[in-house]
């Protein structure tokens, strides 16, 4: 086997070994990822309707997607779920993981507790949360009438949460364009943080369990408090992770889907559009009668330019304090 | 050993997966099938009672045509029906026959997949000059396209009023409301605080969010959806804020906005006067009340009124030749005078033959169900909705929007109306009309 040896010694087979190795991956990755992107990007400029190409309309669709409002709308409600769900969920997770970090009893219980709603059936957790915010029949509303409090229409409810808030305080009048995201998609909302946590959980515990026991020590002897040790030694040393926690937090949570279509409605989106998120518009102007594929991808690629620049910012800005 | 194990699951997991998938599939017509007949897969979105009598009446008609077996295949609803029947197309692999909006039906002929039934009604197993006129005025020519009969009408229904005979009777209301004012007063009338607690307990009326409700207000006040030339929204005219406004004060004053059909409920549970519905709604509600009801045309407003609702049959270009021609034997059969009076009787949709309404089937009905027979005259005047795909997709908005938004008092009649018209505007823009 000289000849292998020889190239060995021409530093040839190392990079030939790679990319062996690389090419189940890396032939999954383009034929399902890649290539989509790229013939999505391609068809965003045609008519294609029940999977014909009908004919080249160059930027027509992304004019008509800029003058829908119905495509505005379903921007801002996506902003208003990824501004809700992101901090939340990154918030109770890191909480929860610090607490689950310690060494406290029925560790692996509160462990597996915390992720069972990752690993069950989104559509089924979608429909028992449907249940719970109905209106007559749900469990919500009834603990609240216990407790109380008046019951709330949650998934039919399309008012504005800050503008509740103001009516309940008693304030006659509120700006419309304040009213803040439907108590409908809030509702929607805390299904997602409910559901999301137990995963950013189990990243921030691996996370806080590679952060070496020597520098707590050093802070105890130190005479640090737990608050101190948490800003000066947890939280900087997490920083990796948490920063992957809320890159990937962000785009799943612009992707949201399949909540919406099955907790929503009738029609989904309802009430009056106000949980109608960008997927399910691209989903209803591809798939419904009279739909456009190519109009669909425009908006696919406007998604995908949104979530690409909001990384790159992250990446650019938030990254800058993190400590590798 | 554990491998042997493991595939001994999965070949068992397996194997009892396709005897479930087996057992499914076969439905309730494997008994009627003939070896060697024509197989007619038909799409559908008929569930509950209503998917019952067409399983009934599909298994009828395999029973009497042993050469041809129509497999009834239901999809649940009409967007999941849309999305098979659009991504089968695109696949290339569609039914023989399914339900199709007039809008689908037009997407499918720009797309070649739709068989121009004219050839068939023209040709040996046709239908004669006689039975055509027989036909409701209006319904095939809703099912025309550039002169050429594309579809045939399957399962339609108009609005109707649903009375509570034993409230109206109890306020000395003798008959249902005749114009708008009327319906109005008696609503006020009928809605009333039985028990002295202070809060209402006995409503006038009851409704949902509804567009196809504000479209029959609209053109009963003399209004109209879009331009005449079919590519602006004109629903947000005087007429058409006038007719909403008529709806929230109806519905908000004098009634209840439900979500989904919990109205239908209430109105059954004797808790309200009158509601509107679709003929089908008779089906839903068969033996869930208690009191005497009756039925009635919609009050007019300046003019009488009605928009025909639901959908049409289409054969898929892309069958064969044979299939075809079961595919329309089936059409024909179906839409035939004694057919379709039964399908009606039983499910409340409306005959599509005028000769059906004379008919014994449709007698028994006529006679059981108190104003059905007036219900059905609507049908003289009856009106079809706008059929481009802009359209249908601008309907959404409508309801989303403006009959939503105002029947919920967020915003004024007016000012929803004219949102609902700008998405609509929005959704002409660019699409070709058809």
């Amino acid at each position: 086997m000289s000849w292998l040896s020889t190239l060995r010694r021409r530093r040839f087979v190392d990079p030939l070994t790679a990319a062996l190795y690389l090419v189940p991956a890396g032939v999954v990755i383009v034929i399902f990822r890649m290539l989509p992107i790229a013939s999505a990007f391609f068809l965003s400029f045609f008519d294609v309707k029940m999977g014909r190409i009908r004919g080249f309309v160059g930027l027509a669709h992304y004019a008509k997607l800029g003058a829908d409002p119905t495509f505005w709308n379903s921007l801002g409600t996506t902003a208003y779920y990824v501004a809700g769900v992101v901090p939340v969920s990154l918030f109770l997770a890191l909480l929860a993981a610090v607490v689950l970090n310690r060494k406290i009893r029925a560790l692996g219980f509160y462990r597996t507790v915390y992720f069972l709603p990752v690993v069950t059936s989104l559509v089924a957790v979608s429909m028992v949360w449907k249940w719970i915010f109905h209106p007559r029949l749900g469990l919500l509303n009834y603990l609240l009438e216990r407790l109380g409090g008046g019951s709330l229409l949650w998934l039919d409810e399309p008012h504005g949460i800050f503008e509740m808030a103001a009516t309940a305080v008693g304030w006659q009048w509120w700006p419309d364009g304040l009213a803040g995201p439907s108590l409908a998609l809030i509702a929607v909302m805390i299904v997602a943080i409910w559901r999301g946590i137990g995963y950013n959980i189990v990243i921030f515990l691996a996370g806080l369990q590679n952060i070496p026991d020597q520098y707590y020590e050093a802070a105890k002897i130190d005479g640090a408090s737990t608050m101190q040790i948490f800003r000066r030694v947890t939280w900087p040393l997490l920083s990796p992770t948490t920063f992957y926690v809320l890159l990937s937090t962000t785009i799943v949570s612009f992707q949201v889907f399949t909540q919406i279509y099955l907790m929503t409605g009738p029609p989904v989106g309802g009430p009056m559009g106000t949980t109608k998120v960008i997927v399910y518009y691209l989903f209803e102007r591809g798939f419904d009668a009279g739909g456009n594929m190519g109009f669909a991808s425009a908006v696919a690629l406007v998604l995908f330019a949104i979530i690409l620049s909001l990384t790159l910012f992250q990446r650019r800005i938030v990254e800058r304090r993190v400590y590798y | 050993m554990k491998r042997i194990f493991t595939f001994g699951v999965l070949a068992v997991a397996l194997a009892s997966t396709v005897v479930l998938l087996a057992g499914c599939g076969g439905g309730g017509e494997e008994e009627t099938a003939a070896i060697g007949a024509v197989k007619v897969p038909f799409w559908h979105a008929m569930g509950g009672p209503l998917g019952d009598a067409l399983d009934e009446l599909v298994l009828e008609f395999n029973a009497t045509h042993p050469e041809i077996e129509v497999e009834s295949i239901s999809m649940g609803r009409y967007q999941a029906l849309s999305q098979k029947i659009m991504a089968a197309v695109a696949a290339g692999e569609p039914p023989v026959l399914a339900q199709a909006y007039e809008a689908w039906t037009g997407e499918l002929i720009e797309n070649g997949s739709a068989e121009p039934l004219q050839g068939f009604f023209d040709g040996p197993d046709g239908l004669s000059e006689e039975d055509l006129a027989d036909f409701v005025p209006g319904m095939l020519d809703n099912n025309t396209w550039d002169g050429v009969v594309y579809s045939f009408p399957f399962n339609k229904s108009v609005r109707a009023l649903y009375l509570n005979k034993n409230l109206f009777e109890a306020e000395g209301l003798t008959r249902a409301p005749a114009t708008w004012r009327e319906y109005e007063d008696m609503a006020r009338r009928l809605t009333k605080d039985t028990d002295g607690d202070g809060e209402i307990d006995q409503w006038g009326t009851a409704g949902q969010i509804s567009a196809w409700m504000f479209e029959n207000l609209l053109i009963q006040n003399g209004g109209q959806i879009l331009t005449d030339d079919g590519k602006h929204a004109a629903f947000a005219r005087s007429e058409g804020v006038e007719a909403l406004e008529f709806m929230v004060r109806l519905l908000t004053k004098y009634g209840k906005v439900t979500s989904g059909y919990e109205y239908q409920n209430d109105f059954q549970a004797g808790k309200v006067g009158m509601i509107e519905g679709s003929t089908v709604s008779l089906s839903f509600m068969e033996g869930k009340y208690t009191f005497d009801m009756a039925v009635a045309p919609l009050p007019a407003g300046k003019q009488k009124g009605c928009f025909v609702a639901g959908t049409n049959v289409v054969i898929f270009a892309e069958a064969k030749q044979q299939e075809k021609e079961a595919a329309w034997k089936f059409i024909k059969w179906f839409t035939s005078p004694d057919v379709t009076a039964r399908w009606a009787a039983k499910t409340g949709y409306v005959p599509v033959r005028m000769s059906a309404i004379e008919s014994e089937a449709m007698a028994a009905r006529l006679d059981e169900v108190e104003g059905l027979r007036e219900v059905l005259a609507q049908l003289e005047f009856a009106s079809y909705e706008p059929r481009s795909a802009a359209w249908y997709a601008g309907r959404k908005h409508l309801e989303e929007g403006a009959v939503e938004g105002a029947l919920r008092q967020i915003l004024t009649p007016k000012e929803a109306l004219q949102g609902s018209a700008e998405a609509v505007e929005a959704e002409f823009l660019g699409v070709v009309p058809m």
